[in-house]
């Protein structure tokens, strides 16, 4: 055979050389064109805009013209806001509840279908399908199964003989608890399928490896799916805890943040103040307050999980 | 109350006040003769876009045509956005930012004044006080029915919408309780308690006292500088409620958070739970609709109880359907003529269930066949609804002060909530809700 003839392959010197190398960025500029201006339009641009408008008094309805720049008062005025606190407490245990319930959950049910279940891709759509359904279903059916006289829940807790059964959602005790756990029953699904794939891919070896070295089911939960998990687990707990700082559908249809304000975490006092009242500097640096606290949470959370996983 | 204050902001709605004006005939005549409608043609062409809450279908949009109709080569494009939070945001913004708007109609006066003080509208006073059809509604009016900001018009209010009973006419004859033309709040209490039973409940609400003891502006005192809860009358009118509650002759808070029934109060009533509802006259299309709410009973009207017998006092409702001019329309004086068209050619939604505030020679038969539709005779007591509406002259009071409104309610419903659950008394209602709204009211100033 032969040998082929390498100079018409090599690249021409000079100008040439570099429009060749010039035109493998321009492709790739052009890929990600699209998707970099959904990014501008749509991500960083409102997110600086926000971050700004945070540090102005603004009702939207002046136009832009009607923008004052007020510095830090927004700030300040959020300090001494008793209804802010009120809400970021409210906020704190939405998500130091929810998250971790949500997340058990789902691992819980990883762990039954990854085992030897009958039906297991059927059972897996079932509880993945409330992820995928409108929260304003969900909502309308939890409505419907709470209602405190009427609902099948409390039916259910009469005939076992509950006498004072809760309220939920038109209780001021009880309406923050109960969209927590809707919450979390409509996120579980997701983080199952996502922890069903993480422990799919758990190499069988090291289960035989410390069975044989005598570990039981909880040692081998521990050591070894624990661990392996551990990344998996960080994605969503990062995921949910944003997911719950930003809850707002279901708290807005259920309980529009009450009985009384009850129910009214960070995102719902920013959308009263923003779009009920007009007050956007305001609840835009409610907004930047929110974010930070998830930032540094998020932080958190990276930092606790280095050198903990399997393979760190 | 103050009479000078009462007089200023009165909209009556007596058979003389019906009789005198000119311009309408009934709705079922009105449609179908557009080009006979006053407004008159403008003469010149050009495209119009009028923004309103009202689905076009219930009114609007065959006004808009007759218009069209009425002008030929005036398109009229008309936007129905959704009278809520962010269908108000949407409007806002839309006028803010230069979106193409000529006409707009505001809901709720708190939004009316908020698009006025930031220049969306333009002032509509002379243009008011030189139209004989208008005139009762600009500042220089005798006794005007409108919202002014410094003495100024920026908007006509379309409608007027007073407050009625709607009782189910089989559940009192079961009761063997016959009424008359008139009633107080300790009638309707009686009348409550004896059709409350079972599963039924007398009444959705207990009627409140405040509005008609203190009129416009309720909420605020000195003339806006402080809020007005200490009043005993609201004291007295909460726990009023609680009371009834506590009887189950009112619907429980429970029961109205669990079902929204603050935004669907009339399924109660058209499924047999309630016997008597209060509501202002939109209520009707919900009666009037079967299809959608199947019930085999007569509707049967009264008006709002009062205070006192035959008192001379405020009556309950609203003026509403401001409709305004956006300050960035290209053509004002066709503005204006499409403005007037809408003014005088309400009747196009009563339909929809509005009782146009502008009524013509229209009488009060006219008017309460054309808002209880077609099957009437079948679905209501007519002869009550017209006494109702028209029997006896009510003067609906027109707040002038909105300072912190929208959060004035909010806190008025959030803490109301709270009594009506039993997590608060009654004086702690008070208390906080007075210090609350005062901090409110100064912050917004």
């Amino acid at each position: 055979m032969a040998a082929p003839n390498l100079t018409t392959t090599l690249p021409a010197p000079g100008r040439g050389r570099s429009r060749e190398r010039a035109r493998p960025q321009w492709a790739g500029w052009l890929f990600i064109t699209p998707n970099l201006i959904g990014f501008l339009a749509f991500t960083l641009v409102p997110l600086i805009a926000g971050i700004v408008i945070s540090f102005t008094d603004w009702n939207v309805v002046s136009g832009v013209d009607g923008i004052s720049w007020v510095g830090l008062s927004n700030f300040s005025a959020l300090m001494s806001d008793a209804q802010f606190w009120k809400a970021m407490g409210r906020t704190f245990l939405y998500a130091g509840l929810g998250v971790p319930l949500t997340m058990l959950g789902g691992l819980a049910l990883a762990l039954v279908l990854n085992g030897p279940v009958v039906g297991r891709g059927v059972l897996r759509l079932i509880f993945f399908f409330p992820h995928i359904v409108n929260s304003i279903a969900i909502g309308f059916v939890w409505l419907l199964l709470l209602h405190p006289s009427n609902g099948v829940v409390n039916n259910f807790l009469r005939t076992l003989g509950v006498e004072n059964t809760p309220s939920w959602l038109v209780s001021q005790d009880w309406s923050l608890l109960t969209i927590i756990f809707i919450t979390s029953w409509a996120g579980m699904g997701f983080h199952c399928v996502i922890f069903l794939s993480a422990l799919q891919s758990v190499p069988p070896e090291l289960h035989e490896a410390a069975q044989i070295d005598g570990a039981g089911w909880w040692r081998r939960f521990t050591t070894v799916t624990w661990r392996s998990l551990m990344p998996t687990t960080t994605f969503l707990a990062i995921m949910s805890m944003i997911g719950h700082s930003q809850g707002f559908g279901l708290i807005a249809f259920l309980t529009q943040g009450g009985p009384g304000d009850s129910s009214t975490t960070l995102s719902y006092y920013m959308y009263q103040r923003g779009f009920q009242y007009y007050q956007f500097g305001y609840a835009a640096a409610i907004g930047v307050l929110n974010a930070i606290g998830v930032l540094g949470l998020t932080a958190l959370m990276w930092r606790f999980q280095k050198g903990r996983g399997l393979y760190s | 109350m103050s009479d000078t204050i009462k007089n200023i902001a009165s909209t009556p709605l007596a058979r003389r006040t019906l009789l005198g004006a000119a311009g309408l005939a009934s709705a079922t005549a009105l449609v179908g003769c557009n080009s006979d409608s006053p407004g008159g043609p403008s003469g010149g062409g050009g495209v119009l876009n009028v923004w309103g809450g009202v689905p076009g279908e219930n009114g609007p949009q065959d006004l808009c045509d007759a218009f069209t109709e009425a002008n030929p080569g005036v398109k009229v494009n008309y936007t129905r956005y959704v009278n809520d939070d962010t269908g108000n945001l949407k409007l806002d913004s839309s006028l803010a930012g230069g979106a193409p708007i000529d006409v707009f109609i505001s809901y709720a006066p708190a939004k009316l004044f908020q698009r006025v003080d930031n220049g969306l509208a333009i002032d509509l006073s002379d243009r008011i006080d030189q139209d004989p059809d208008l005139k009762q509604f600009g500042p220089s009016a005798e006794t005007p029915s409108n919202y002014f900001t410094d003495g100024k018009a920026f908007s006509i209010p379309a409608q007027k919408s007073p407050t009625i009973v709607v009782l189910n006419q089989t559940m009192l004859d079961d009761a063997g309780i016959t009424l008359g033309d008139t009633w107080t709040i300790e009638d309707y209490e009686d009348v409550m308690a004896e059709l409350s039973h079972g599963d039924v409940f007398g009444s959705f609400d207990r009627p409140g006292k405040a509005e008609i003891v203190l009129g416009p502006d309720r909420y605020y005192a000195d003339n806006g500088a402080r809020s007005n809860f200490e009043h005993p009358v609201f004291a007295e009118d909460l726990q009023a409620r609680l009371d009834a509650q506590a009887a189950k002759y009112i619907v429980d808070r429970e029961t109205v958070l669990a079902e929204k029934l603050e935004v669907f109060k009339h399924q109660p009533f058209l499924t047999g739970r309630t016997a008597m509802n209060t509501s202002q006259i939109f209520i009707l299309r919900y009666i009037s609709d079967l299809t959608e709410f199947p019930h085999d009973f007569i509707t049967k009207a009264m008006p709002h109880p009062t205070v006192e017998p035959g008192g001379d006092e405020w009556g309950v409702g609203a003026i509403g359907d401001n409709i305004s001019i956006s300050s960035k329309t290209a053509d004002p004086d066709l503005a204006w003529e499409f403005v007037r068209f809408w003014m005088l050619n309400g009747s196009y939604n009563v339909p929809g269930g509005r009782l146009p505030s502008v009524v013509g020679n229209a009488t009060p038969a006219d008017l309460t066949a054309g808002l209880l539709g077609p099957d009437r005779e079948e679905i209501f007591d007519v002869p009550s609804f017209e006494n109702a509406l028209f029997g006896k002259e009510v003067a609906i009071p027109v707040d002038t002060i909105f300072t912190a409104a929208t959060e004035i309610e909010t806190l008025v419903k959030q803490y109301t909530d709270e009594v009506l659950l039993g997590t608060r008394t009654v004086d702690s209602w008070v208390e906080t809700l007075t210090k609350e709204v005062d901090a409110a009211i100064s912050a917004a100033k």
